[in-house]
């Protein structure tokens, strides 16, 4: 059968698998700095939110961490959910789950006091 | 076109009785540590929302990663994310061309499985 995706889909859904990888491999470090020597204070803590690069930087990470997700489900589901008429509607939720997650991070962020 | 390829071939895939290359287990960690942490998502949002949303919030994100059963899911969360990077970079590694001799990919899956577990006991211990 063949997919509906057409040929090139599969290596940029490769790609983008990577590339959202590398991106948060960057932000690791930033992240470990985070909970190991991070903010103990509330203030601190939402302060370091507070700048529009930083809203802007966790926002790009979420979206990075929900590109990878949903290709990574993808993946997992194209082996273990062979009953397209299952997978197809998988799929689409696990999407719209990826959106709402999206769009709250982007309101947690944006909601700071 | 006919198949030449014959309708019943011998199965034979019971995980508990054939022996598998160590990179097979780090691989199917890496799937399992990719789901674990992908339906987390939700999750994490909660908590990270909870602590920048109120002083009380944020202490109580911090009361509830100090001990208990929020400590235990931290820390498996947490082995999870450090075996899915180091396995992770170990592909990356792969994809571009270090490491895929027999012996340098086997001795990166045990370092894989080995290191994760050591960062995991040097971050909860100290």
């Amino acid at each position: 059968m063949r997919h509906p995706g057409g040929a090139r889909s599969g290596l940029t859904i490769w790609l983008l698998q990577r590339v959202s990888a590398a991106w948060m491999v960057l932000m690791t470090p930033f992240m470990a700095w985070l909970f190991l020597a991070g903010p103990s204070e509330y203030s601190a803590w939402v302060a370091l939110f507070q700048p529009l690069y930083a809203k802007l930087l966790a926002l790009l990470t979420v979206a990075a961490l929900l590109v990878h997700a949903w290709i990574g489900l993808r993946e997992v589901m194209m082996d273990y959910v062979q009953i397209m008429a299952l997978r197809l509607p998988l799929l689409f939720a696990f999407l719209m789950g990826a959106l709402l997650c999206f769009g709250w991070a982007a309101h947690i962020l944006w909601s700071l006091a | 076109m006919v198949s030449t390829v014959p309708r019943k071939r011998i199965f034979y895939l019971n995980l508990l009785q054939i022996w598998l290359p160590i990179g097979a287990y780090v691989s199917i960690l890496h799937r399992a540590s990719g789901v674990l942490l992908g339906l987390s998502i939700p999750g994490l949002l909660w908590v990270w929302s909870v602590s920048l949303g109120s002083a009380e919030g944020f202490a109580s994100v911090q009361a509830m990663l100090r001990g208990g059963p929020g400590l235990l899911l931290g820390c498996v969360l947490l082995w999870a994310f450090l075996h899915h990077l180091l396995a992770g970079l170990r592909h990356l590694g792969f994809d571009l061309g270090w490491g895929e001799s027999r012996l340098a990919a086997r001795r990166s899956a045990w370092l894989t499985l080995l290191l994760s577990v050591v960062i995991l006991l040097g971050l909860t211990l100290s």
